[in-house]
């Protein structure tokens, strides 16, 4: 497979090819499910990367560097701040979130298992994250829509944290969709900074590394003793069930372009009362960069009143009152894409019992 | 008094379990039949409470919610007025205006002074009841000013920012390039259902690391 590959798209992508066989190489698993991930990309210049390729190297720096950092994330007048720290070795990665802004709070990633302590509450919230270990999937030759709904384009080089990086701009091809700026550390790939941006180019939020150092030691058993001692705290693990929006009794009558159903979960509130939040239902789109979560639940008409739509930097919300035949349900979308495009989930959702 | 002095003091000397036996057991007494003891009680524990919890104890949020609110509900003064201008005017001299569109502008601009004299105060004063009361007079403008927004329908164009995870909604006042100015509110069940967002809908490329990081950052525990 690599053969044809490294033939089909040239020199060029030779960086590309690396990083891709040091991933799997890294992860038998990912070796047997997917397909040259270059294969997915756009027609690209001399001496320029397509949009599948920038993103391989992105995403193989997390894998290959150990680092420290200070990361900042500022959306509007809000601002956040946390200490990080990650390690990779063999397949495994770990990292540490300490935040520094707000209600003090850790969190601790090792693969896709996540658990946040919140020492207020003394509670820590233990979970399985799926969506992080999407990334090769989402850049498959025939599901990914990355390179039709999205152009990459080299912007030149700055400095973040004193470190040298490639500027790239993920330009989208339609009003559907946010744009993104990207900061990508010369040597390793690493996602210095990254600014998403609205349809007329404004910056909506922004996520850079105040601070960072690479390669340095991290010790992955003193995060793992960190990670698992929960003495004092209650550990809380939302518990959610898969299922399917058919099944569910619901349908996307026109479907958003580029966008494709990525999961379907129910899940319980937490500290909610069961009885009320039980039964919500999350059906999860994606176009490979932007994703929009819609959720539907049965209409409580005490509680569900304000109809509108809102924005925390990126992510836009929508809520909206739907009736059937049935009665009324409570439609919840949100997604970091244009509130518009919420608004195409909202009008194309409909029952189908 | 002074007597009443000395008997309030072992309230707090019984808070701090500091009382020997016998005088543990006459405060008790008194602590038990008198409803001046047992508010004195009650009071200390609030303030222990207040004074053990950084998150009470910190007041700096209030100045700057008030800070916005009373910038924001200037805005909105003039938007209501000029919009009650309007309907005063119309033909057949029946006032249209939706029930909640008639009441909210005179609340708020009533309980707005209160709110920022009040908590104004209270974030620069060690006296705490400013501070509850700062409290609840906040939380009664937002719940009157979030109803304003709720009325208008599909159309409005509110905004989120970081909010108290209190259960309570609040304000905050994050402008965004290319919308008009709108009053903003949270929704606890909004919080947990853009946790579950984050936790199951971010399947994007950009994930791993940045977007992970980015939530991780920006996340609000509110769960």
């Amino acid at each position: 497979m690599f053969d044809l590959f490294c033939v089909r798209v040239g020199a060029a992508l030779r960086l590309a090819a690396f990083v891709s066989l040091t991933l799997l190489s890294l992860n038998p698993a990912l070796a047997q499910v997917s397909p040259p991930v270059a294969a997915a990309s756009t027609v690209v210049g001399p001496g320029e990367l397509g949009i599948s390729e920038w993103l391989t190297r992105m995403h193989g720096a997390s894998r290959q560097r150990t680092y420290i950092g200070t990361f900042v994330v500022s959306a509007g007048a809000n601002m956040s701040s946390a200490k990080i720290w990650h390690v990779c070795t063999g397949d495994l990665q770990m990292e540490r979130v300490e935040s520094l802004s707000g209600q003090p709070r850790s969190t601790f990633r090792r693969n896709d298992q996540v658990i946040t302590f919140l020492p207020g509450s003394r509670t820590a919230v233990s979970e399985r994250r799926e969506s992080l270990g999407l990334f090769p999937d989402l850049l498959r030759a025939t599901d990914s829509s990355i390179g039709q709904h999205y152009s990459a384009h080299q912007r030149g080089v700055d400095r973040v944290a004193g470190l040298e990086a490639d500027v790239v701009q993920l330009q989208p091809k339609d009003k559907l969709r946010f744009g993104y700026r990207i900061w990508s550390e010369k040597s390793s790939g690493l996602v210095m900074k990254l600014q998403t941006l609205d349809v007329d180019g404004r910056v909506l939020e922004q996520a850079a590394f105040s601070e960072l150092q690479m390669d340095v030691p991290v010790s992955v058993a003193k995060l793992t003793q960190m990670m698992e001692n929960t003495d004092g705290y209650r550990v809380d693990k939302p518990e959610v069930t898969k299922t399917t929006a058919a099944a569910e009794g619901w349908a996307i009558r026109n479907p958003v372009a580029g966008f494709k159903p990525m999961s379907c979960h129910k899940r319980p509130s937490a500290g909610a009362d069961p009885v009320k939040a039980d039964g919500a239902m999350q059906w999860v789109f994606s176009d490979g960069l932007a994703s929009v979560s819609v959720f539907v639940e049965a209409c409580d008409r005490r509680r569900h009143t304000a109809e509108g739509s809102m924005a925390l930097g990126a992510t836009q919300t929508l809520t909206r009152r739907i009736g059937d035949k049935n009665g009324d349900w409570w439609l919840t979308v949100i997604g970091e894409v244009p509130s518009s495009t919420l608004a195409a989930f909202a009008q194309g959702l409909e029952r189908t019992r | 008094m002074h007597d009443d002095d000395g008997r309030l003091e072992r309230i707090s000397a019984l808070a701090d379990g500091q009382l020997d036996p016998d005088q543990f057991e006459q405060t008790i007494a008194w602590a038990a039949t008198s409803q001046e003891a047992c508010g004195t009680w009650h009071a200390y524990h609030v303030m222990g409470d207040v004074l053990r919890s950084t998150d009470l104890a910190d007041c700096s949020r209030d100045r700057d919610f008030v800070l916005r609110l009373r910038e924001r509900l200037t805005q909105l003064d003039a938007t209501t007025m000029a919009v009650e201008a309007i309907a005063a005017r119309s033909v057949d001299g029946v006032d249209a205006r939706p029930e909640p569109a008639r009441r909210v502008p005179m609340v708020a601009a009533v309980v707005a002074p209160v709110v920022a004299d009040t908590a104004l105060r209270g974030a620069n004063d060690a006296v705490l009841r400013w501070k509850w009361l700062a409290a609840a007079a906040s939380l009664m403008a937002v719940t009157v000013l979030g109803w304003h927004v709720g009325s208008v329908g599909t159309d409005t164009s509110a905004r989120l920012a970081s909010a108290p995870s209190t259960g309570a909604p609040a304000t905050v006042g994050a402008a965004v390039p290319g919308t008009e100015p709108s009053v903003m509110l949270r929704d606890p069940r909004l919080d947990e259902l853009l946790a579950a967002h984050r936790q199951f809908g971010s399947a994007s490329a950009l994930q791993m690391p940045a977007g992970f990081l980015r939530n991780a950052t920006f996340e609000q525990p509110g769960r």
